[in-house]
């Protein structure tokens, strides 16, 4: 059997360049301004939204990485996973996806046709369209979506509006890069790698069906940057999240792998990003390196006031068992993020 | 000593085989030097060090090479001069020249200042950096190999992570270890005699 992972330096959202380096680049860019596009990238929102007419807009993203797994068709429909999950944090309905493959010319084609098989899949339940792609050969294997998607223009849900009093719910457990790395280490137990992989498979499509009932007043979902970091983008300059680390949910052996320095590189530097935006306090550990543990196709992370909070939560339960009430909305405070 | 390659090797493997290395030290404890060429790989095994109640230093090799020594038990420690009867003395840098005037003369001049306070006897006990003194700790500082030899000689070094995001250099921290607020003040707090620049 061919080894996808022989090859590659690090797979998954863990291979994100940093939150602040990309800033950095980013910043260089001239600001493009149209009165249609209602999400660009100077919001460092999930997805970019371009008004059509009154009634439609269009939601934009595109997503690829190296593998985390070994199983080409695992990694296709992971990836895929992945690339709709923006459109979805966007409240919007994946239409049509092109893929991106980068593969390298001596690897044997039968397992990209397993990863493109995969990823269709993916596209398949999502009620979606494949059609098209580009692929070039590449020294390390890489494959994603460009997905398009439709939305309401008058329901878009943006990362960083939440409301004061609102609470937060995470969608799906966190630790999949924990136990990805407890895996990479041979340390990892079975049960533990079978939900990450289901985890990560599992569209946003079902949670965000959900929410459509509801007025939610912000979301995105979890990337390879980790929960802290997009609290920290989702509270922006008028908020502060107040999040209850022992209301998370996580995989359950991925916290005795915290504590047993299964760690990412990630996730270090998702520490290093966060300094000076929270307090640890006496929060444990393993609790602290769930928080910055970078997500591979993570949950949605969403704000939503409180009176609805209870039902919402119980619908999305219906389909991602573990969702949880992890905080709430403040006014700003000292920091962007407290815990307790 | 145990000496564990970890070159070319990604988290969480170089922390595994430092753990392994440590845990057959057994009861007596002993001394594990890892190679890593990542310095967050070196943050990582740090972290697992002191979570673990071990002491740790690093230092920078040629070729990018990091070589990180761990110190478990058996009442050998890394040498320290970091102790309650050390200077007791704290400096406090918030700059990155010294004095008003010449931007051009006050960076030479802070540079001079750092390199004579590592002729100090005893070294200082903390010497933080914050706001644009933060810069003087990053990798492209001229100030490095100064503050590399009074983190030798026992000093510690905090800069101000707020203020590296800031200025998005914590990436390239080149010394010392980055501190929150909560860290500088407790530093400034235990002073015996606290210079401000």
């Amino acid at each position: 059997m061919i080894s996808l992972l022989s090859n590659c330096t690090s797979g998954g959202c863990g291979a994100k360049i940093g939150p602040g380096e990309l800033s950095k680049v980013l910043s260089v860019l001239p600001a493009f301004s149209d009165p249609k596009l209602l999400v660009g990238f100077d919001a460092s929102d999930d997805a970019a939204v371009y008004q059509i007419d009154a009634d439609t807009a269009i939601v934009s993203t595109v997503d690829f990485f190296s593998p985390m797994v070994n199983d080409s068709r695992l990694f296709g429909r992971i990836a895929a996973a992945n690339a709709l999950s923006d459109v979805y944090a966007m409240g919007g309905t994946p239409l049509f996806a092109l893929n991106l493959v980068c593969y390298p010319e001596h690897m044997e084609l039968e397992a990209l046709g397993e990863i493109l098989s995969g990823g269709a899949e993916k596209i398949q339940e999502a009620g979606a369209v494949l059609c098209g792609g580009h692929s070039i050969y590449d020294k390390e294997t890489k494959y994603g979506l460009a997905v398009t998607g439709r939305l309401d223009p008058k329901r878009i849900w943006r990362n960083n509006t939440p409301v004061p009093g609102d609470q937060l719910i995470l969608t799906k457990p966190l630790g999949v890069g924990i136990v990805m790395a407890a895996l990479r280490g041979e340390m990892a137990d079975e049960q533990a790698v079978q939900a990450a992989l289901s985890s990560m498979q599992r569209l946003n499509k079902y949670a965000a069906e959900k929410m459509h009932s509801f007025p939610i007043s912000a979301c995105t979902d979890i990337t390879g940057f980790g929960l802290l970091a997009h609290a920290r983008e989702m509270a922006g300059d008028t908020t502060s999240l107040l999040l209850y680390p022992s209301e998370l949910p996580y995989i359950s052996q991925a916290y005795a792998y915290a504590g047993d320095y299964l760690l990412t590189a990630a996730a270090q530097r998702n520490r290093n990003y966060m300094q000076g935006f929270v307090e640890f306090g006496d929060t444990t550990f393993a609790l602290q390196e769930l928080m910055l543990d970078p997500q591979t196709s993570g949950g949605l992370f969403l704000s939503v006031p409180k009176p609805y909070a209870q039902e919402l939560l119980s619908a999305i339960q219906e389909v991602e068992p573990q969702a949880a009430i992890v905080g709430e909305v403040l006014l700003a405070q000292d920091l962007p993020i407290l815990l307790r | 000593m145990t000496q564990v390659d970890a070159l070319g090797l990604a988290c969480p493997i170089p922390v595994i085989r430092a753990k392994k290395a440590l845990e057959a030290l057994g009861e007596e404890g002993g001394v594990v030097v890892v190679l890593v060429d990542s310095d967050i790989s070196r943050q990582n095994l740090q972290k697992m060090a002191t979570g673990l109640g071990y002491q740790s230093e690093y230092m920078q090799k040629e070729n990018g090479v990091i070589e990180v020594t761990i110190v478990a038990g058996g009442g050998c420690a890394v040498v320290s001069q970091t102790t309650e009867d050390g200077s007791g003395l704290v400096v406090a840098i918030g700059r990155d020249t010294m004095g008003e005037g010449s931007p051009e003369l006050g960076h030479i001049l802070i540079k001079g200042f750092i390199y004579a306070l590592q002729e100090l006897v005893p070294p200082p006990t903390h010497v933080l950096f914050f706001n644009s003194g933060s810069h003087l700790t990053s990798s492209d500082s001229n100030s490095l190999e100064d503050l590399r030899a009074l983190e030798a000689a026992g000093t510690v070094i905090l800069t101000c992570g707020t203020c590296t995001n800031y200025y998005e250099i914590t990436e390239k921290l080149g010394v010392g270890e980055i501190a929150n607020m909560y860290g500088i003040v407790t530093a400034m707090a235990g002073a015996k005699r606290l210079i401000n620049i």
